[in-house]
């Protein structure tokens, strides 16, 4: 697989995207960008509207409202597909069909060169680890072999920018490593990679940027590093009431699970403790906690402060 | 669209289905060469006119033919089409650089060039099987291929707007049942043609447009009967006659011929449009 010329426009770009499916709103308002070599992370929870938003990147059904732009090209032209790949999240292929055959069926549909397809259905077989089962039929083949041959699928034709739809939704934990691998691999060559995961410890490891959507709206976009955030104080708190601790929200405590309180970082963590004491409280303990973007997911997905 | 067509043919000929039909066509076909010799052994003495017997019989071989034909590509078309959408196997093709319309056409073109050689295989072998069993040959074997193929593409254009929109069993008993349903007006307006009842002969007029599949089967039947047959039912005033209801006495007209591949391609056209807007 060639290295990809990096394009000088964004690869993904909307404004104000809207989908609606009668009177139910999928999407609404989402405006974003993807430049070329970014590895981007589209999270959110389920029926957040992700899928659909990729659907109407790839022109798979049209916007209800707002404007896009793939490749460089209008949402739903057709030219701008023979620059992408898609691995869907629903991964089925003919059954009757070895592995070789249906990549083959994909260069050609891809437009790409019949002198090429050879060498890109071999390489694209050895990238996923099914090099040794190209010639099996689909029917034989595991859900998480589907899913490699999905990913196959996607990389055909040395692509801008490829869409990951849960990639790794039925692999093994061997599986989600070479995704992974194949992710940097892809970025190494200059490729995006538009990933859509619930699997937040896989997007921070290697996303450059991740995009929170919630009901269908962006709610925090920002690097990696940016979302998760600075290492925070957080301590162990005990002779309180509920009502009393909900009160030290004022005084600078952002989470409380019921035993520990997270010090936001706004705050000073002496006047926190100030707090605590004058309300009659104990300090037990105190530590700092790297935090994740798992954290980061579940204290945007609780109404938390967004970005 | 020809790689769409090829992988539709060859994901068909692989199905059970299909096999199936298959089987069930020769086996039909065997039994009838079985019966054509019978009846051609029996001979004048108790059957009178063996040639007219042997006519109206291979009209009645080739009508099942085509129920089964038509009926076996009604069902592979909207199981097919369902499938593919439900399991995402569609969402992987249609986000290569290929149009909605393209999809569809090719799938259509495999099943149209499929249809037509089976029918083509079948009523060929079919033919070779009464002449040899009874020595009996239409009068234009090839245009009667034609029209069945032309009545299986025509049904098969129809279940596949009805499958773009609707579930599989919907869509396919619906396509069977309207098929049939024409089928069944067309005999009425036989009846109202015999009989003088002018509405029986509007409502056959009228199905003839809106479901053109009945005339396609008088075309193919006209040329299925050898020119004896039809001269004798002339003679006998036959098209005034009960007996005449399944008799062809006079080719389909051009304006007909060309209504029906109109018929098909703005079903087809529907069909396109359908499944552009449908969401995925």
């Amino acid at each position: 697989m060639a290295t990809t010329a990096r394009p000088n426009y964004p690869l993904v770009e909307t404004r104000e995207l809207g989908k609606r499916y009668g009177k139910a709103v999928a999407v609404q308002g989402i405006s974003m960008r993807v430049d070329a070599g970014e590895v981007v992370g589209f999270l959110g929870p389920n029926g957040a509207g992700k899928t659909t938003v990729i659907k109407i990147l790839l022109g798979l059904t049209a916007p209800t409202s707002g404007s896009g732009w793939l490749c460089g090209a209008p949402l739903g032209d057709i030219g701008a597909r023979e620059r992408v790949g898609y691995l869907p999240e629903l991964f089925r292929y003919p059954g009757w069909l070895t592995a070789r055959e249906v990549l083959t069926f994909h260069c050609k549909l891809a437009r790409l060169a019949r002198s090429t397809w050879r060498q890109e259905v071999h390489e694209a077989l050895v990238l996923v680890g099914l090099a040794e089962r190209a010639d099996h039929l689909v029917a034989t083949f595991s859900k998480g072999m589907q899913q490699r041959l999905g990913l196959a699928v996607a990389l055909l034709g040395t692509p801008e920018l490829v869409f990951l739809d849960e990639p790794t939704s039925a692999l093994d934990p061997m599986g989600r490593r070479d995704v992974r691998q194949i992710i940097s691999t892809l970025k190494d060559r200059g490729c995006s990679v538009f990933l859509n995961s619930h699997l937040l410890t896989e997007v921070e490891r290697v996303c450059d940027r991740v995009i929170f959507v919630e009901a269908g709206r962006v709610i925090a976009n920002g690097t990696t590093s940016e979302m998760v955030g600075q290492p925070r104080m957080r301590l162990r708190v005990s002779g309180l009431s509920s009502e009393q601790r909900r009160a030290l929200a004022t005084a600078g405590a952002r989470g409380d699970d019921g035993t520990w309180l997270t010090v936001s970082p706004d705050y000073s963590q002496v006047r926190l403790i100030e707090a605590i004491y004058s309300h009659g409280g104990t300090v037990e303990s105190s530590e700092t906690v790297a935090p994740t973007l798992e954290d980061r997911f579940v204290e945007l997905m609780s109404g938390g402060p967004r970005a | 669209m020809s790689a769409l067509a090829l992988l539709t043919i060859r994901g068909v000929v692989g199905r059970k289905l299909f096999r199936g039909a298959a089987l069930l066509m020769v086996l039909g076909l065997v039994l009838a060469g079985l019966a054509f010799s019978a009846i051609a052994r029996s001979g004048p003495d108790t059957f009178g006119n063996v040639a007219s017997i042997l006519s109206q019989a291979s009209v009645l071989v080739t009508m099942m033919f085509t129920f089964v034909l038509g009926a076996t590509g009604v069902f592979m078309t909207v199981g097919t089409i369902h499938r593919e959408i439900e399991s995402g196997q569609v969402l992987a093709v249609l986000a290569r650089p290929l149009r909605r319309s393209q999809f569809l056409l090719g799938k259509w073109l495999g099943y149209a060039l499929l249809l037509a050689a089976l029918a083509l295989l079948a009523m060929g072998l079919g033919f070779a099987i009464f002449g040899l069993a009874a020595g009996y040959q239409p009068a234009h074997p090839w245009s009667a291929v034609a029209f069945v193929a032309a009545q299986s593409i025509a049904l098969v254009s129809f279940a596949l707007l009805l499958a773009t929109r609707l579930p599989p069993v919907v869509a396919g008993a619906g396509a069977v049942a309207t098929f049939g349903l024409a089928w069944f007006v067309g005999i009425l307006g036989k009846f109202g043609q015999i009989y003088g009842v002018a509405a029986l002969q509007s409502m056959a007029s009228v199905t003839s447009y809106l479901f053109p599949t009945d005339g396609l089967w008088r075309g193919a039947a006209f040329n299925l009967e050898s020119a004896e047959f039809v001269a004798i039912m002339h003679a006998r005033g036959a098209e005034r006659e009960p007996v005449g209801i399944f008799f062809a006495p006079e080719p389909q007209p051009i304006l007909a011929i060309a209504w029906a591949v109109a018929w098909t391609l703005v079903v087809l056209g529907a069909a396109v449009l359908s499944f552009r807007r449908r969401e995925l």
